[in-house]
């Protein structure tokens, strides 16, 4: 292991802290773009060298590590990565002309910096660290907007929110401190194993909190109720990044915490991510029929969504934490551009109201056939990425040898078939309903270069999905071989 | 591996690809590439039925899946007589449909649309016939209701000439006349209930069998440690086939999710007898037949073998008997035709569920896809003149025609043939055909379905006579004098569209009088299909010729001949009166016998009431109030706290007189926008996630 | 044994205190000293824990550490939008933000 391994972590920390004093040099057109553009150069860095380094040098962590550089971490670095420079592109258009335009690609990578050290941590002290690395410049980042008062009340909202969580994990980390006198996972692992009645209450409420820290930013039911209001306070592009980039982070750590150290506790703990799962994905599609606002729709997706990932902790075989880590790289992708696709039409129109979706594809051709096709995808339509990680879910969950595997997968299919309901709702109005006004709206080339390259990458993996299968049961052995040997 | 028989289903999609880029160029050229691009497949299924060898052309496709239990996923083409049969009537029947559309759809718009999901469509079910495995085929399946989806809802502006129904017409005080966008989703959705069976069957077989690949999972389906055996021990195996059966039933508009078809006329006429007369509904009884004779060896090994072919064959008969009682007292012309189409793949299905339950499977299995060939050709020449019938006299209602035959002679000439064939009269195809269908379930001795046959064959005489006589015979109607007094006469179709009906209608001649040489060769034929699979199938005794046969072909001809009577009697040469809503048991009859309307009672006003509802009460009505409960026994405690402390005071009396209203308010609501309560149901599902540990689980 | 259970039972107060306190102020100064309470209930945890376990372990004052300067910034960032909240709305009552909802 040598400093080499951890490029894509020190270019973004170097380029993170660069952006902001670089962009009080410089005059006038130069003085716009040199934030923006030292921000990419140290995105596409850390995404090249997080490929490279994964396909070269990744390697099982030994006893003891902090920081782990095997192929999983390196998966999340590369989905991570991929959402921020989406995100980054998407805001050369968004902030364009800003005065703050530095300092908020400055917190971007920042941010992307603490996800990436989430996904890597392997003990808890620098997963905490990472976790409030991700979190505090995403608080500033939704207040951007300083003049606007939805954006401060979403932030107000996520703030307590999400303050609350952080605190609540500190909680379950003391608890399980206390409980192994140890913070490194395979450690907590081993004393996990062999624990004495009289502790394990104090276990149990640890995994509650970890549940509760985690879920809020996994954004699972009961601990859901801020993300629509902070979604659509938020700068829309900032939305993106907290439903894609923050979450799937939030869903990295857990992966980490549940399946290497927690998993050898006596008691059976799994049950109740079923139980989480199926309640998060109904209620999320439930409530995303309802919805009038097109932030608010992909908000409560985005819970549904979350309801499917966490089969791969109630039933966690192979298979199934497999497909949950396709699926997260799917649906990176896919509710990034969602969410840019929102932004461009927010440019013009009211996303508030859906009946400005109506004739969109007059409209809006470009970025109407984009938001097809990616709500096709979330909506897991064949052939598209979508429906490959949900097989590979829902197949895990069928052939685990869990009691709850067979109704997590029904339960999944009724929910996919459910949600074509407000997917292809919105389609329709896309494509057959008649618009108010028929004029053309201007597409930025940046939102465009985004949801293109969205849609290919979907339509790519959808085709041809084998060797993303492959990379995802790569990253799927590199997690379980940390954790408890059966 | 040879590319040819990947060819029949990729040149089509190709063709849709290419659409939008030779539209650019010139309608003309978008116009007759399409069609070129459906001779290609359909010469492409010929080629290879008579050249290539059967077997399973494969290509790796997701092989990572692979473990010691399940094999890697092919994506593959399966060259085997049963589904050289489809592919070549599909593609032929698809090929004459694209020729007629060029001249029936000529004054549209939005043509690009029309032609790209119709050649989609034609790839999508080439697909789906020539999938070597449930994988594939179910992406050919979805492809093809989407297309079906995106056609019927084709004249997605609902002006009102393209509704279907009687304007008004309201049965249970639900409006019983859809607009195309509506009928589509209707049938989306239908088909969509029986597609979620079939895919947990197909996953339930996947797990077992380890394999989508059909050739496999027949090697694999018998003895003890076969998937069949495997799904047998947990008692799956008969519920895991009547699952699977599920989709046929959806998609080829079977008894109870028939109701989607009738309405699915709101489309294109030449949709209509592309889609859901002459190919896509048949993908149900191809299903069945596919993987009818491996269901067969898997049941067969535990006695099984009853329930399933047995539910299969009742539901044929019932729906073949149900939606022929719908037909005699329809109003459109194209909804004749549409409950006929149900009627007949009711038949289709008896013949298939007959095979399981008789001596012999092959009798059966082949009776039931002749019919499907029969009828593909004698239907899709039905449905195509009644298409330029509706073009000519302006409407679709049957009662608003009459004495049309003057002006079209050989459009009727082609729909008597056609008619013929429907009514089963010898010489043409469909007496052939449908009495193998009959004779075999009475040679099974399944007399009861044979009765529901024979009344059924009763039925399909008199609405065929009906449609004749009101269309073709008698006095034109006060809306057709009408047409002529505005001086616009009623004349034959050009010969672009004449020419697919006529060719078919004497296609369908020319079998039925070749029949009794070409059944023996091609029951040879198809009987192939089980060598294909390697499996054995019991062929039992051949089919009973002698007295026995005559008697039956005697019977199912007077029978078909009497009804004929009745309708030729009652309607023709009459002068027509306006078809109003009928009272009795033709009222019922009138209203599909009220299943549509229970079903939209039950399911579409159901459904979004307990969605209303869940909304109401589980968000609105539960959540909320705990928290209010919560949150108001909190705020009263910290209120009582807040007298002591001075600062406060004067505020807290402002606000008690404010709290109340503002929480009732705040009920109302689901997301209050509170934060507050968003910590207190925070906090709530903190202490059910511990109350769930200690007490559910015993954690403690 | 004792000192640890009697630590855990004050802990255990102060997390009670502070969930509380943010379900029911309605200030959102008040808010952020509940969150305060709590991390500090997690902070006296982790110093027993390590303070009492035989023998003494000192990877927890590292943690509390670590802690204390993460909540100091988190409550930085809390205050800065406090304070922009009170610039548009001049009031910090958490209950009259409610514009994103339903």
């Amino acid at each position: 292991m040598s400093l080499i391994d951890f490029t894509p972590f020190i270019s973004l920390a170097v380029f993170g802290l660069a952006v902001t004093p670089a962009g009080l040099l410089g005059e006038g057109k130069a003085r716009r773009t040199i934030a923006p553009s030292i921000s990419m150069i140290g995105l596409f860095l850390a995404l090249g060298s997080a490929i490279w380094l994964g396909f070269s040098a990744a390697q099982t962590p030994g006893p003891g590590a902090i920081m782990s550089t095997d192929i999983f971490t390196y998966f999340f670095t590369g989905v991570l990565l991929v959402v921020a420079i989406f995100v980054g592109v998407a805001s050369l258009s968004f902030m364009r002309g800003d005065p703050n335009e530095a300092p908020y690609f400055g917190l971007l990578i920042l941010s992307t910096l603490g996800m990436i050290v989430l996904a890597a941590s392997l003990d808890l002290i620098l997963l905490y660290v990472g976790w409030e690395l991700m979190s505090i410049p995403t608080y500033a980042l939704t207040a951007f907007r300083k003049s606007d008062p939805n954006s401060n009340e979403a932030a107000m909202k996520f703030f307590v929110l999400s303050a609350l969580s952080s605190a609540l994990i500190v909680y379950a980390i003391s608890l399980v401190f206390g409980i192994s006198g140890s913070t490194n996972l395979i450690a907590i692992a081993n004393t996990f194993g062999s624990i004495t009645p009289d502790v394990r209450p104090f276990g149990v409420l640890a995994i509650v909190l970890f549940i509760v820290g985690f879920g809020v930013k996994m954004a699972v039911v009961p601990f859901h109720m801020w993300i629509p209001d902070a979604f659509e306070g938020a700068p829309t592009t900032i939305g993106a990044l907290l439903a894609a980039g923050a979450k799937m982070a939030a869903f990295a750590a857990a992966f980490r915490v549940f399946i290497i150290a927690i998993g050898p506790f006596h008691v059976e703990w799994h049950s109740i991510f079923a139980i989480i799962a199926i309640v998060t994905m109904t209620l999320g599609n439930l409530a995303a029929l309802m919805q009038k606002s097109f932030t608010r729709l992909l908000a409560y997706s985005s819970i549904a969504q979350a309801g499917y990932i966490m089969i791969a902790f109630a039933t966690p075989n192979g298979q199934a934490i497999a497909g949950g880590l396709f699926h997260v790289l799917n649906y990176s992708i896919l509710k990034t551009a969602a969410f840019i696709a929102a932004t461009a039409v927010a440019t013009r129109l009211s996303i508030s109201n859906l009946d400005s979706f109506n004739g969109l594809a007059k409209r809006m051709p470009q970025t109407s056939i984009n938001i097809a096709v990616l709500f096709l995808g979330l909506a897991g339509v064949p052939p598209l990425s979508g429906f490959f990680s949900k097989a590979l879910l829902f197949a895990g969950a069928v052939n685990s040898s869990l009691p709850w595997g067979g109704y997590l997968a029904i339960a999944g299919l009724l929910n996919s078939g459910f949600s074509m309901g407000y997917y292809g709702w919105l389609i329709k109005r896309m494509y057959f309903d008649e618009p108010s006004d028929g004029s053309r709206i201007p597409e930025p080339r940046s939102y465009m270069a985004v949801l293109w390259a969205a849609t290919a990458l979907t339509i790519i993996i959808g085709l041809y999905p084998q060797p993303w299968i492959q990379l995802s049961q790569d990253a799927a052995n590199a997690l379980k071989v940390l954790g408890p040997q059966a | 591996m040879i590319y040819l028989p990947w060819f029949i289903w990729i040149s089509p999609i190709v063709g849709a690809l290419l659409t939008p880029a030779f539209a650019v160029i010139s309608p003309k050229l978008r116009n007759w590439a399409a069609v070129g691009f459906s001779l290609i497949a359909a010469v492409a299924a010929t080629v290879t039925s008579l050249t290539v060898a059967a077997g399973d052309y494969q290509v790796p496709w997701i092989p990572s899946v692979s473990s010691p239990t399940k094999s890697a996923i092919t994506a593959g083409v399966l060259v085997d007589p049963l589904s050289m049969f489809m592919a070549n009537i599909v593609a032929w029947v698809s090929f004459l449909i694209m020729v007629y559309s060029v001249e029936y759809m000529k004054e549209d718009s939005g043509l690009t649309r029309y032609w790209f999901f119709m050649n989609l469509f034609i790839g999508n079910m080439l697909l789906l016939i020539l999938a070597d495995n449930l994988l594939m085929m179910l992406f050919g399946w979805e492809g093809v209701g989407l297309c079906s989806y995106a056609l019927i809802g084709y004249w997605y502006k609902d002006e009102k000439e393209h509704w279907v129904g009687t304007p008004g017409d309201t049965a249970l005080g639900l409006p019983q006349a859809y607009s195309p966008s509506q009928a589509g989703m209707k049938a989306f959705i239908f088909t969509r209930i029986g597609d979620i069976a079939l895919m947990i069957a197909i996953f339930l077989i996947y797990a077992y069998a380890g394999t989508f690949n059909y050739l496999e999972l027949a090697t694999k389906v018998a003895g003890s440690s076969g998937w069949a055996a495997g799904l047998a021990r947990l008692g799956l195996l008969v519920p895991t086939a009547l699952l699977f059966f599920g989709g046929p039933i959806g998609k080829s508009a079977q008894f109870p999710l028939q109701e989607w078809l009738p309405d699915a006329m709101a489309g294109p006429t030449s949709v209509s007898a592309l889609i859901h007369a002459a190919t896509m509904v048949k993908a149900g009884v191809f299903l069945t037949g596919r993987m009818g004779p491996i269901f067969y060896t898997a049941l067969v090994q535990f006695q099984q073998v009853f329930p399933f072919f047995a539910t299969i064959a009742w539901i044929g008969a019932f729906t073949a008997f149900l939606a022929a009682t719908q037909a005699t007292v329809a109003r459109e012309i194209k909804k004749v035709l549409a409950y006929s189409t149900v009627s007949q793949i009711g038949y289709m299905m008896l013949g298939l569920g007959i095979a399981g339950l008789g001596a012999n499977f092959a009798l059966g299995y082949t009776a039931g896809l002749f019919h499907l060939m029969s009828h593909a050709i004698f239907k899709a020449s039905l449905f195509l003149a009644a298409g330029w019938v509706i073009h000519a006299a302006e409407s679709r209602f049957m009662d608003e025609m009459g004495g049309l035959a003057k002006g079209m002679r050989l459009t009727a000439a082609a729909m008597l043939l056609a008619g013929l064939s429907l009514m089963g009269i010898p010489p043409l195809s469909g007496f052939w055909t449908k009495d193998a269908v009959l004779s075999a379930s009475f040679e099974a001795n399944q007399y009861l379905l044979y009765g529901l046959g024979i009344a059924t064959v009763l039925l399909t005489g008199f609405y065929t006579m009906r449609m004749l006589g009101m269309t073709f015979s008698g006095k034109p109607s006060a809306h057709l004098a009408e047409l002529e007094h505005e001086g616009s006469h009623v004349h034959e179709a050009r010969f672009t569209m004449l020419l697919p009906y006529l060719l078919l209608a004497v296609g369908s001649l020319i079998i039925g009088i070749a029949f009794p040489l070409i059944d023996p060769p091609l029951t040879n034929y198809l009987e192939g299909t089980f060598s294909v699979l390697r499996i054995a199938i019991p062929s039992g005794a051949p089919p009973e010729s002698g007295t026995l046969s005559i008697t039956l072909v005697a019977i199912s001809v007077a029978v078909a001949l009497a009804g004929a009577a009745l309708g030729y009697i009652r309607y023709f040469n009459k002068e027509h009166h306006q078809i109003t809503k009928p009272g009795g048991l033709q009222g019922f009859l009138w209203n599909r016998w009220y299943v549509n309307a229970i079903y939209y009672k039950i399911f579409v006003n159901g459904s979004m009431r307990v969605a209303n509802g869940l909304y109401q009460y589980v968000e609105k009505g539960v959540w909320d109030p705990l928290n209010y409960v919560i949150a108001r026994n909190v705020v009263e405690y910290s209120k009582a706290s807040r007298q002591l402390d001075e600062r406060v005071v004067d505020q807290a009396v402002n606000d008690v007189s404010t709290e109340g209203s503002r929480l009732s308010n705040i009920m109302k609501r689901f997301q209050t926008g509170v934060t507050q309560q968003y910590v207190i149901s925070f906090a709530i599902g903190v202490l059910l996630l511990l109350a769930y540990m200690i007490f559910v689980i015993g954690a403690s | 044994m004792e000192a640890l259970t009697s630590f855990f039972g004050v802990s255990a107060i102060l997390l009670g205190i502070g969930i509380y306190g943010l379900a029911t102020k309605r200030s959102a100064i008040r808010i952020l000293f509940a969150v305060e309470l709590i991390y500090n209930a997690a902070n006296l945890n982790i110093i027993a824990f390590a303070r009492l376990r035989n023998p003494p372990i000192v990877t927890g004052q590292v943690i509390v550490l670590f802690s204390i300067a993460l909540a100091a910034m988190e409550a930085a960032v809390g205050l800065a939008i406090i304070i922009v909240a009170f610039r548009l709305n001049n009031e910090i009552d958490l209950r009259k933000l409610t514009r994103l909802k339903g």
